[in-house]
């Protein structure tokens, strides 16, 4: 009796102590820094000195500006920045813009759950994939092109740049398809944050129509929860390369793309203006930044006065409809590429202008080469997001012990996220070097986790954060220890969410392209370093294989996560539908 | 102006109707008040007379505005005010913002509707609270800011779906004057 009284007890009263309760946050935090954060200020040091004629390992260590001076003498340095720019906005405010709109329109018609299936596959499959399965839609030899030809009297090809336009249009189409799906989802996560039915239901009751209510209630609401997501997306477009390889022009090309260059240039005196232009393209995204809050803070402002006077009807619904259109158009185009990328890589004979193949077969599956990068590709996702999900689940247990969370110190998860790969990934590997595992699957494995931690992160807080606490209480007030409550409560209650945090760390480290090439040092092969590599080459079945099968591993993931929980959890009512 | 309600019954999907078919007339200037047990669909009622229904439920039946029937119109075509039972005051807005966002787009003019604003406000009692931050005002205050939004938008028709406010008026009844307002409180649900 005396000893089942203390065990209900116990656990109540270590609880309460300063005693170990903040251990485990402080090693996480710890762990964290040296692995994730300090090598990325190290690489930025490495970086920085390297802009300014630093470069111990040319044996430069002469401090000047001849680097700066050298990076504006490359041919085509300016037009390079201003593609950046813009189609870095350009994706990031139309995938946003289109994004919000869909929202909007589902929101009304269709369940979350719904939309949440029909986006997966957007989700999953890699931007290179994507990339080349839009060319594959878009290119002169196109599906788009071969469905005008009988109409327009095409014999050949028509002799257009539809893909790799000197706009960079076609690249930033091909971001619109990834980021805007990534958009809708983080926004309709935002939506269960705020009471959206009343809201609008108040709204309407004061006669506003529903896109009017959506523009001035919803989105100042949510815009908070999705800061983030944007500016990533932002960071993101800015500093895409696979993407920008395979659909952007190439003379000259985005700047990160004359980076990856210089950088990977058998002219090794190239490092230096490589390295001041990747300290040019931080600097250009943080200035973005910038402008993208000030921006922000003026909407906000400008958005106040105009929900104050009161105007009802401002053809708003009429906007918010086509946009979502467009919206759709979006979805229908990366449907498409996805389609062609299958269709290719079983093609037998596809002449011009047949809508489809001739024939089918799976002659290049069984010629090419994908088994061996497949296999590489697979080992290092499920390296990396099995160190990712071990740091996501002890950060969140360390937050639930310490009884505290969030705070600045979420903020060095998403570093990785915000500075350009390319400013930091060339540093790092000078590291990896320094550290004797340079070029070895250990280094790339190390650099996918960069990646692959934050988004895991992303999937499992809000979940996690909304686990009733009461559950561990009640098996603490059974006697059981943290670790206890942990394995044999927490973690199988929160399986689904787990397995999905786990599809998505899956799909973003085989969508990994910079950190696989420089850490790997051009050896490691992986599904995406291929399909980059092969996109510039002309045999279309080959590259079919190669992005189908990069493709097809994140999906297999995202099948999984939602088979798995609905087969473990089938007589478990309460647990069903959780991810 | 008068609301009626004829014959107005709710089923849920594949479910029976809520309650028996209800009609009720609420003339100008009088109160009228539906009263029932928690769970017997007051809410519910609340909803389908303002537009409101969620998906799911069908409604049969007609409510009429003035004899036109306003159930075919989306929401905010009714022109019905509707109060929640919470004050629903849009956080991202001050408690002048959410005044003028209800305030009717005739009053033109930026001081006009200022103008109209602050005189909502010290009509509830609220006086100089404009631009405070919503949260930081106490549930009646808030309650009393959200009715003002409400009234502020001219509705033909007024909603209450909280017995809260059957316990406050206005300090000055004569001081909604100024306004041509038509107030219902045809649903001044009791529990």
């Amino acid at each position: 009796m005396g000893a089942a009284i203390y065990q209900v007890i116990a656990p109540n009263r270590s609880r309460q102590g300063p005693g170990p309760k903040g251990h485990l946050r402080l090693w996480v935090l710890v762990v964290v820094a040296l692995c994730l954060v300090l090598p990325i200020a190290a690489s930025l040091w490495q970086a920085l000195r390297a802009a300014f004629g630093v470069l111990p390992a040319l044996g430069q260590s002469q401090a000047g500006l001849d680097t700066w001076a050298a990076l504006f003498d490359v041919p085509g340095i300016a037009s390079a920045l201003r593609l950046s720019l813009v189609t870095g906005f350009a994706s990031t405010l139309l995938s946003l813009l289109l994004a919000l709109a869909l929202v909007a329109m589902l929101s009304s018609t269709a369940p979350a759950k719904f939309s949440a299936r029909l986006l997966a596959p957007f989700l999953a499959i890699p931007h290179a994939a994507m990339a080349v399965g839009l060319a594959f839609v878009l290119a002169p030899s196109g599906w788009i092109a071969r469905a005008l030809a009988p109409a327009l009297g095409w014999a050949l090809p028509p002799d257009l740049a539809t893909v790799g336009d000197p706009y960079g249009a076609a690249l930033t189409l091909g971001l619109i398809i990834k980021e805007m799906p990534f958009m809708v989802l983080v926004i309709m996560t935002a939506l269960t944050q705020i009471p959206l039915a009343q809201h609008m239901a108040a709204g309407q009751a004061l006669g506003y129509g529903r896109a009017e209510v959506w523009v001035r209630v919803i989105v100042p609401q949510i815009w908070p929860l999705i800061r983030l997501p944007i500016y990533i997306v932002l960071a993101f477009g800015l500093s895409v390369i696979d993407m920008a390889v395979i659909l952007g022009p190439t003379h000259p090309p985005t700047l990160s793309v004359l980076l990856t260059r210089l950088f990977t240039s058998p002219d090794l005196a190239q490092l230096l203006p490589a390295s001041a232009g990747a300290v040019l393209l931080l600097a250009m995204v943080v200035a973005s930044f910038a402008a993208l809050y000030m921006g922000e803070k003026l909407l906000a402002r400008l958005g106040r006065e105009w929900a104050a006077r009161g105007r009802r009807n401002s053809g708003l619904n009429v906007a918010v409809r086509a946009l979502a259109g467009a919206a759709g158009l979006v979805l229908i185009l990366g449907a498409m590429g996805a389609v062609a990328l299958a269709l290719w890589s079983m093609a037998w004979r596809w002449a011009w202008p047949q809508l489809l193949p001739s024939g089918l077969s799976l002659q290049t599956w069984a010629n090419a080469d994908w088994i061996t990068p497949a296999m590489t590709t697979i080992t290092i996702a499920l390296a990396s997001t099995a160190m990712a999900l071990a740091f996501a689940i002890a950060w969140l247990e360390g937050e639930d012990r310490a009884e505290r969370q969030g705070g600045m110190t979420q903020m060095m998860i998403y570093l990785p996220l915000l500075i350009p790969q390319i400013s930091f990934l060339f540093g790092m590997n000078i590291l990896a070097v320094q550290m004797g595992i340079g070029g070895g699957v250990g280094a790339v494995i190390w650099a996918h986790v960069l990646f692959v931690f934050p988004y895991v992160m992303m999937a499992l807080t809000g979940p996690w954060r909304a686990l009733d606490g009461r559950y561990a209480q009640t098996a603490a007030a059974l006697g059981m220890g943290p670790w206890c409550r942990l394995a044999l409560v927490k973690l199988p209650i929160m399986a689904a969410p787990i397995l999905a945090a786990v599809a998505i760390g899956l799909a973003v480290s085989v969508a990994q392209y910079l950190p696989t090439l420089f850490l790997g040092a051009g050896r490691i092969a992986t599904l995406t370093t291929e399909a980059v590599t092969l996109s510039s080459s002309s045999d279309r079945r080959v590259l079919g294989v190669v992005a189908s099968m990069q493709a097809v591993l994140p999906l297999v993931g995202y099948l999984l996560a939602f088979l798995i929980p609905a087969w473990l959890h089938k007589n478990r009512r309460d647990l069903q539908g959780a991810a | 102006m008068t609301l009626e309600l004829r014959d107005i019954s709710i089923k849920r999907a594949g479910g029976q109707a809520l309650f028996a078919p209800l009609s009720l007339i609420v003339k100008g200037g009088e109160v009228g008040a539906v009263m029932g047990p928690s769970g017997s669909g007051k809410s519910t009622l609340l909803a389908a007379i303002g537009g409101h229904l969620a998906r799911g439920f069908t409604l049969s039946g007609a409510v009429l505005l003035n004899g036109a029937p306003v159930t075919a119109l989306p929401a905010e075509a009714r022109r019905i005010g509707m109060m929640f039972q919470d004050a629903l005051l849009f956080p991202h807005l001050s408690v002048g913002g959410n005044l003028a966002f209800g305030l009717d787009p005739a009053v033109k003019g930026r001081s006009a509707r200022r103008g109209a604003v602050d005189l909502a406000l010290a009509q509830a009692g609220l006086a100089g609270m404009a631009d405070r931050d919503p949260a930081t005002l106490s549930g009646g205050e808030r309650a009393r800011a959200a009715l003002m939004r409400s009234l502020l938008a001219r509705p033909n028709a007024l909603l209450l779906s909280m017995s809260r406010f059957l316990n406050w008026t206005p300090p000055c009844e004569q001081s909604f004057a100024p306004l041509p307002l038509r107030i219902f409180g045809p649903a001044a649900f009791l529990r």
